[in-house]
C-alpha cells in the first residue's frame, strides 16, 4: 500500500540486491498496488534482464557484496542544508563498516548548523573550507582524506547499503580513475520532480555498466559517464590530471559543470571512467518549478563554462560540440515544445538552458577572476 | 655457506641505445635475489655507438657478459644470447625495460611447478608525455596487460611479448629458438610455435618492468610496414592462422589514393610522400585537438603502411594458402545441462581447438576453431559464458518452459501437406507438444497459438519450406524464433510467487438470435469446461422460430431466457437480470471458449478494485481471404498477449475515447454489482437496432469514465469465427462505422469527455487519421471496405436518433421492471 493520492509508482527492481531496472506501475485510487499488475510490469519490462542477472549470479559467480579492498573515504560536501545533511549522514553512517572514514566538508558556512549536525554523528569528521564553490570543497577533501578512494555523495541524497562496496570494487583495475553510480529519484512528489526525472533524470543512464575511455569516447562529451551526485575518485587522480577547477560548480557563478570538466581531463589523460549502476543512491530533486528552471539554467551555464575552460586549454573541438548540441538537441526541442500543446513548462526550461549556455562563457571568466581573487 | 647456484640468465639484445641500456642494467643490480643466482648477457647488435665501452665501465654485483654481433636482427641476437647462457631459465628483457626489484624473483616463481611454462611479464608503460600519441600508447599497453590478466584468459600467439618473458633454456632449445629469418614479429612467431607444441603461456603480473617506450609517428609507420612484411611471411608458413594474421589488406582510402596520384605525377615516391604528409597533417589536427579525426587519420596511415608491407612481401613470393572455412558441425559439442564443472573437466581432458556449447536443444555459444590461441580448457569456460550471458539465460528459460520433444516418426518439413488457400489455425502446448488439431491433421501454412497450459505465449506462423529438419524440431525452432520474449517472461514468472487458485461463481450469458448451428458449437465448448461453479444463460433475442428454445430446453445445465425486444443490448440486460452469480461473463454465439476461459476470468477479478474485464479473441478459422483480411489487416479482435489495466486517472481524454482498444463484446465479464451503479447496456446501441454496434465499447467507456477499473486479461481466451465472405465482412465494417459513430454520440450525450476533446477525436483522430487516411492511401486495406465503414459512419447520426426513439418506445411498452436500461425511457 502507498498513501492514497498517487497515480503511479516507480519501483527499482533488484535480483538479490543487484538493480536490474525500474518499472512504472499504476496505483489504484485507494492507494493499492496490485501484486499481479506489478509482476506483469516487471515481466514486461525486465524479464530478459532478470534472467541474465540470475544466470550471472548462479552460474558465473556473483562478485556482489565483496568488502571494499581499498580504504575509502566517504565525502559529503555541503552548504547550509542541515536537514538534508542529517538524512544523508544517517544513511552513510549505517553503511557496513569496511574501515571507511566519513568526511563532511562545510563550504563557506554562514551558521554553525552544519557543524552541529556533523557533531551528532561520532564517526564523522568535520572540515571547514572557506574558499568558494563545491570544487574547492572537493580539493580540500582530497587534502584531508586518508582513504585511497574518495566516494562523494551529495547532501540531498541517500545511499544504498551496498553503495560504497560497489563503487569501490572497480578500482581494482589501476587504469580506473573514476567510478560513477546510478542515481534514482528519492521522491517524485511534484510535477517539477517528475519533469526533472524525465528531462535530465540521472537514472536514464540505465542499468548496464559501461566503461569510458578515449578512444573512442570523446573527452568533451562526458554526460553519459555519470554525475558528481554519485561518484568515487582515486586519490592519485588529482596528482595525474590536476585539481578540480575552482571556477566551476555550485557556489560559483558557473553554477555547475564542476565534475564534467574533471572527467574530461581524466579521459584526455587516457584513463578510464566506469559507470557502475549497481552503486545506487537516491537523490531528492528540486521540488518547485522555479528551482527546476534554475537548475536547467545552471546546467546550461555549467556545460558552456566547462567548454570555455576546455577551449582555453586549446580544445577546438568544443565548437563542434556546441554546434552539434544546438543543431540536434536544443534547437529541435525548442521548436517541438513550442509547437506541441501542453509542453509550455518544458519550453520554458529549454529556453532557460539556452540562455544559460549563452551566458556560460562570461560567467566562467567571472568565476575564474573571483577564484583568483579568493586565492 | 655454499655458493648459490646460477639459475637465471637474463638476455638483453640492444642496439645503439647506450643510456637506456645502462639504466636497464643498473635496475637489474637492485634485484632482491642473490646476485650469484643470475647472470646478464647483453647482446650488442650491430652497435655503432659506445655501448660496449659503457658496459665495460659498468660495475655490477652480478656477472655481466657481452656478446657482440654484426647483424641488426633481434631474433639472431636473442638466440645468440640464449646460446651463451649458463642458467637453466632464460629471461628475455628488452633494452628499454627497467625491472623493479622483485622482477627476477617473480619470473622464477612463475615457473615453479611446471617446467614447460612460458611466462610473460608485465611491461608497465612509462610514457609521461601528454601528446595524443603518448596518451594513446600508454592506454593501449595497459589495456593489453589488463586484458591478459583477467581470469580465464585464452592466450593467443600475440600474448607472447618478447620484451619481458621467460622460458626454460631446455624448452627454448627444443623450439630451436627464434626464427632468424624474421626481423620483426619474431615473438609472435615463437608464440605460434609454443602454442603448437602445447606449451602453457602464463602472465605474471608481478614481474613488472617499466617500459620506457620511446616512439614517434615515423618510427611507428616503419614498424607497421615491417609488421606487415613479417605477418605475410608468417602467414605463408602458418596457413591455419592466416585469418588472424592477414585480414585482406584494406585498399587505401580516397584521400590517400589522390595523394599518391599527385605524388606520382610530380615525380616523388608515393609511399614516403603520403606518410610525411600524413605526419604533418596529424600534427595540425592535434594542434586543434580534433581527437576523432586524429584517431582516424592515424589508423588509416598505420593500415596503409601495414598493407604496403604485406603487399611488398606477397608480391615477391608465393601467396599463402587460405584454409577453407570450417563447418561448425565438425566441432565437438558440450552440453551445459550436465553442469559447468562436468563440462570443465571434459574440456580439460579433450583440449579442443574449438567447441560448440549447447544447453539441451539450445545452442548457447560457439567457440570457432582457433589455431592462433591455446586449446580450450576448463578455465576458459566461465569467461566465454560471461561474454554471452543472454544466450545462456535464454537457453535456461527455454529448458524451463518447454518440455522435451516427443519421439515421433521423423517427418521432414518438405513432406508436410500444404493447403490451396487460407491458413490453418490451431494451438500447440509447449509442455508436452500436443497440438490441436493433432499435428498429423495440420496442413500448412498454419498459425498456431503457443501456450503452456493457461499461459499464452503468442502466435507462431509456420510456412513449409525446403527445410530438411524433422517437423517437430522445426516447430520448436519457429516457436523460439517468434515468441522468445514470452518464453523469457514465462520462465521468470514461474520462479516468482504463483497465483493462488481463485474460486467464485460465474454466470455465462450467451445472447443468440436464429443461429442454432453456431449456438450448438458454442454450448458444446462451454459444456467441456469441467468447472465446478458456473451457470449458463442463453438469451434468445426476438427469435423468428422456436428452434433455439426447443434445442436449449433439452440441455439440463442451460437456462433459457427469452427477450422479445430486438437488440443485443436488450438481450444482455436481460441476461444480467437472470444471472445468479456475482460475476457475469458474456460471449457471442459464434465463438468457442478455451478450456481455461473461466479461470482466466476469475484471475482478472482477483483484485477487488477490478470491476470489468475483457479477454483475448482469437480467429477460429482463417480459411478465406476475407477472414485473413479482417484478422491481419483490419486488426482483428485480439488485443495482444499481455494484461493491461485501464483506470480513469491514467488516461487522457483521447485515450478514454479510444474505448475499442479495450476489447470486444464477444469476450467480456463484469461484476454484477456494476450494473446496479451504472445501469445496463444502452439499448439504443448494438446489433438488432439501427445503430448496429457500439454497445460493448460504450459500456467500457462509461465504466472507466466513472472511475472503475477494467482489465484486459489474455489468458481468458475464446475463438471467434470471422465473416467468411466479402459481402458479410463489408456489412460488418459498415456496422462498425455506424456503431462507433453512435458510440461517440452517446459519450457526448453523457458528457463524459470535454467538447473540445470530443470534436478533435471525432474529426481528426477517427475521421481523418483512421477513416479518410485509409480512403486516400489504402495500403494493404481495401478501399471498398473503407468506403463501407465511412458510409456506416455517415449514417451513424441518423441511426442513433432513430434507435433512441425506438428504445424509448420499447422501454415504455415493457412492463418488465427487472430489466435494466438507460436513456430517457428507463
Amino acid at each position: 500500500m502507498v498513501r492514497p493520492g498517487y497515480d503511479l509508482a516507480v519501483a527499482l527492481v533488484r535480483v538479490n540486491g543487484v538493480p536490474v531496472g525500474k518499472v512504472t506501475v499504476g496505483v489504484s485510487p485507494s492507494g493499492a498496488i496490485d501484486a499481479r499488475e506489478l509482476r506483469e510490469a516487471v515481466l514486461h519490462d525486465l524479464a530478459a534482464e532478470i534472467s541474465v542477472e540470475r544466470v550471472r549470479q548462479s552460474l558465473l559467480g556473483a562478485d556482489a557484496y565483496a568488502p571494499v579492498a581499498t580504504s575509502a573515504t566517504v565525502v559529503i560536501c555541503t552548504r547550509e542544508r542541515p536537514d538534508d545533511l542529517r538524512r544523508c549522514l544517517g544513511a552513510v553512517t549505517s553503511l557496513p563498516d569496511d574501515g571507511q572514514e566519513i568526511l563532511v566538508v562545510d563550504n563557506r558556512p554562514e551558521t554553525d548548523a552544519t557543524r552541529a549536525v556533523a557533531a551528532e554523528f561520532p564517526t564523522v569528521r568535520y572540515v571547514r573550507e572557506d574558499r568558494r564553490g563545491v570544487n574547492a570543497a572537493r580539493n580540500r577533501a582530497f587534502a584531508e582524506a586518508r582513504g585511497a578512494v574518495l566516494a562523494f555523495v551529495d547532501d540531498d541524497a541517500v545511499v544504498d547499503a551496498a553503495w560504497l562496496r560497489e563503487l569501490a570494487a572497480p578500482f581494482a583495475d589501476p587504469e580506473v580513475m573514476c567510478v560513477n553510480g546510478l542515481t534514482m529519484p528519492l521522491e517524485l512528489e511534484t510535477p517539477a520532480q517528475e519533469l526533472f526525472e524525465t528531462l535530465t533524470g540521472f537514472s536514464r543512464r540505465g542499468f548496464h555498466g559501461r566503461q569510458f575511455h578515449w578512444p573512442p569516447q570523446d573527452p568533451l562529451h562526458v554526460s553519459p559517464t555519470g554525475a558528481g551526485a554519485n561518484m568515487a575518485l582515486r586519490r592519485s587522480a588529482l596528482d595525474i590530471v590536476g585539481p578540480f577547477d575552482l571556477a566551476l560548480g555550485p557556489g560559483t557563478p558557473s553554477e555547475s559543470g564542476d565534475e564534467n570538466e574533471f572527467y574530461s581531463r581524466v579521459l584526455r589523460a587516457g584513463y578510464r571512467i566506469i559507470y557502475q549502476p549497481r552503486a545506487v543512491n537516491w537523490h531528492r530533486h528540486r521540488r518547485t518549478p522555479e528551482e527546476l528552471r534554475r537548475v536547467m539554467y545552471g546546467y546550461g551555464v555549467g556545460v558552456y563554462a566547462f567548454w570555455t575552460r576546455a577551449f582555453l586549454d586549446g580544445e577546438w573541438g568544443v565548437l563542434r560540440h556546441a554546434w552539434g548540441w544546438f543543431r540536434h538537441d536544443q534547437g529541435p526541442n525548442l521548436v517541438r515544445t513550442l509547437v506541441r500543446p501542453g509542453r509550455a513548462t518544458e519550453h520554458r526550461l529549454q529556453r532557460a538552458e539556452l540562455i544559460g549556455c549563452i551566458q556560460g562563457p562570461f560567467k566562467y571568466l567571472k568565476a575564474r577572476a573571483m577564484a583568483r581573487a579568493d586565492g | 655457506m655454499a655458493k648459490a647456484k646460477l639459475q637465471l640468465s637474463v638476455v638483453i639484445p640492444t642496439r645503439n641505445r647506450r643510456a637506456s641500456l645502462v639504466a636497464v642494467l643498473e635496475a637489474l643490480d637492485a634485484q632482491d635475489i642473490d646476485a650469484e643466482t643470475f647472470e646478464v648477457i647483453a647482446v650488442l647488435n650491430a652497435c655503432e655507438d659506445d655501448s660496449a665501452e659503457a658496459l665495460s665501465a659498468l660495475s655490477a654485483g652480478y656477472s655481466l657478459r657481452t656478446v657482440e654481433l654484426g647483424i641488426a636482427n633481434a631474433a639472431v641476437a636473442r638466440n645468440a644470447g640464449a646460446k651463451a647462457a649458463l642458467g637453466s631459465l632464460l629471461v628475455f628483457v628488452d633494452d628499454d625495460i627497467e625491472a623493479v626489484p622483485g622482477f627476477l624473483a617473480a619470473h622464477a616463481r612463475a615457473h615453479e611447478g611446471d617446467n614447460r611454462r612460458v611466462v610473460i611479464g608485465y611491461s608497465k608503460p612509462h610514457i609521461p608525455g601528454a601528446s595524443f600519441f603518448d596518451v594513446q600508447r600508454r592506454a593501449w599497453w595497459e589495456g593489453v596487460f589488463s586484458w591478459m590478466g583477467k581470469p580465464g584468459h585464452r592466450y593467443g600467439y600475440r600474448d607472447l611479448l618478447s620484451g619481458n618473458f621467460s622460458i626454460r633454456k631446455q624448452t627454448f632449445d627444443g623450439l630451436d629458438g627464434f626464427n632468424e629469418s624474421l626481423d620483426c614479429r619474431e615473438d609472435y612467431e615463437l608464440g605460434l610455435r609454443c602454442l603448437d607444441a602445447g606449451l602453457p603461456l602464463t602472465y605474471a603480473p608481478d614481474a613488472v618492468g617499466w617500459h620506457r617506450d620511446i616512439s614517434d609517428f615515423a618510427r611507428s609507420f616503419v614498424r607497421a610496414r615491417r609488421e606487415g612484411e613479417a605477418d605475410a611471411l608468417i602467414a605463408r608458413q602458418w596457413p591455419q592462422v592466416f585469418g588472424h594474421l592477414l585480414s585482406p589488406p584494406p585498399p587505401p582510402g580516397r584521400w590517400i589514393r589522390l595523394t599518391e596520384a599527385w605524388l606520382r605525377v610530380t615525380g616523388r615516391e608515393p609511399e614516403k610522400g603520403v606518410l610525411s604528409a600524413g605526419i604533418r597533417l596529424l600534427g595540425l589536427v592535434e594542434q586543434l585537438r580534433f581527437r576523432r579525426a586524429w584517431d582516424r587519420l592515424l589508423g588509416a596511415l598505420r593500415a596503409y603502411s601495414y598493407s604496403q608491407g604485406v603487399r611488398a612481401t606477397l608480391a615477391s613470393g608465393p601467396s599463402p594458402n587460405q584454409p577453407p572455412p570450417q563447418e561448425t558441425e565438425d566441432l565437438p559439442s558440450y552440453d551445459l545441462a550436465n553442469g559447468l564443472d562436468a563440462v570443465r573437466r571434459r574440456l580439460d581432458a579433450d583440449r579442443p581447438h574449438g567447441a560448440v556449447f549447447v544447453h539441451g536443444a539450445e545452442r548457447v555459444l560457439t567457440a570457432p576453431l582457433d589455431f592462433a590461441s591455446e586449446r580450450l580448457a576448463g578455465r576458459h569456460l566461465t569467461r566465454m559464458l560471461q561474454d554471452s550471458p543472454n544466450a545462456l539465460a535464454f537457453s535456461y528459460a527455454a529448458q524451463q518452459v518447454m518440455g522435451p520433444l516427443p519421439a515421433t516418426p521423423s517427418t521432414r518439413v518438405a513432406d508436410l501437406p500444404r493447403r490451396e488457400s487460407g491458413i490453418t489455425t490451431g494451438e500447440v502446448d509447449t509442455s508436452d507438444w500436443s497440438f490441436d488439431p493433432p499435428f498429423a491433421e495440420l496442413t500448412f501454412p498454419a498459425r498456431l497459438l503457443v501456450r503452456r497450459g493457461q499461459s499464452l505465449f503468442g502466435w507462431v506462423q509456420l510456412y513449409p519450406g525446403e527445410d530438411t529438419d524433422t517437423c517437430l524440431y522445426w516447430v520448436r525452432e519457429a516457436v523460439i524464433a517468434q515468441v522468445w520474449p514470452a518464453i523469457l517472461r514465462r520462465s521468470v514468472a514461474e520462479s516468482l510467487a504463483a497465483d493462488a487458485p481463485i474460486a467464485g461463481g460465474v454466470s455465462v450469458v450467451v445472447c443468440t438470435r436464429d443461429r442454432l448451428q453456431n449456438l450448438k458449437r458454442c454450448l458444446a465448448a462451454i459444456e467441456g469446461l469441467h468447472d465446478p461453479q458456473f451457470e449458463v444463460v442463453v438469451v434468445d433475442n426476438a427469435p423468428s422460430s422456436t428452434a433455439t428454445e426447443d434445442y436449449v430446453r433439452q440441455l439440463p445445465w442451460v437456462r433459457y431466457v427469452r427477450e422479445d425486444r430486438p437488440g443485443l443490448d436488450w438481450a444482455r440486460n436481460r441476461g444480467v437480470a437472470a444471472a445468479r452469480f456475482p460475476i457475469v461473463a458474456f460471449t457471442d454465439d459464434d465463438t468457442k471458449v478455451d478450456r481455461h476461459w473461466l479461470s482466466g476470468i476469475r484471475r482478472a477479478f482477483a483484485q477487488d478494485e477490478v470491476m470489468a474485464m475483457t479477454g483475448l479473441v482469437a480467429p477460429m478459422k482463417l480459411d478465406t481471404y476475407a477472414q485473413i483480411y479482417f484478422e491481419d489487416i483490419y486488426g482483428g479482435m485480439g488485443k495482444g498477449f499481455e494484461p493491461r489495466w485501464r483506470r480513469r486517472q491514467h488516461l487522457s481524454q483521447y485515450e478514454l475515447l479510444w474505448s475499442s482498444i479495450c476489447g470486444v463484446g464477444a469476450n467480456m465479464a463484469f461484476r454484477r454489482s456494476l450494473f446496479d451503479t451504472l445501469g445496463g447496456f444502452d439499448p439504443a446501441l448494438d446489433v438488432g437496432t439501427p445503430t448496429r454496434g457500439g454497445g460493448d465499447i460504450e459500456f467500457f467507456h462509461r465504466l472507466v469514465a466513472n472511475g472503475h477499473t477494467l482489465v484486459y486479461e489474455p489468458s481468458a481466451m475464446i475463438w471467434h469465427e470471422h465473416r467468411t465472405d466479402w459481402a458479410a465482412l463489408c456489412g460488418q465494417l459498415r456496422d462498425n462505422g455506424s456503431g462507433f459513430m453512435a458510440y461517440l454520440l452517446a459519450c457526448r450525450r453523457a458528457g463524459s469527455v470535454r467538447a473540445g476533446a470530443f470534436w478533435r477525436f471525432l474529426l481528426w483522430s477517427w475521421g481523418c487519421r483512421w477513416l479518410l487516411a485509409r480512403l486516400i492511401k489504402p495500403g494493404r486495406h481495401r478501399r471498398q471496405m473503407v468506403v463501407a465503414e465511412i458510409a456506416g459512419a455517415l449514417a451513424g447520426h441518423t441511426a442513433y436518433a432513430k434507435a433512441r426513439r425506438q428504445a424509448a418506445r420499447l422501454s415504455l411498452a415493457s412492463e418488465d421492471a427487472t430489466v435494466l436500461g438507460v436513456g430517457d425511457g428507463a
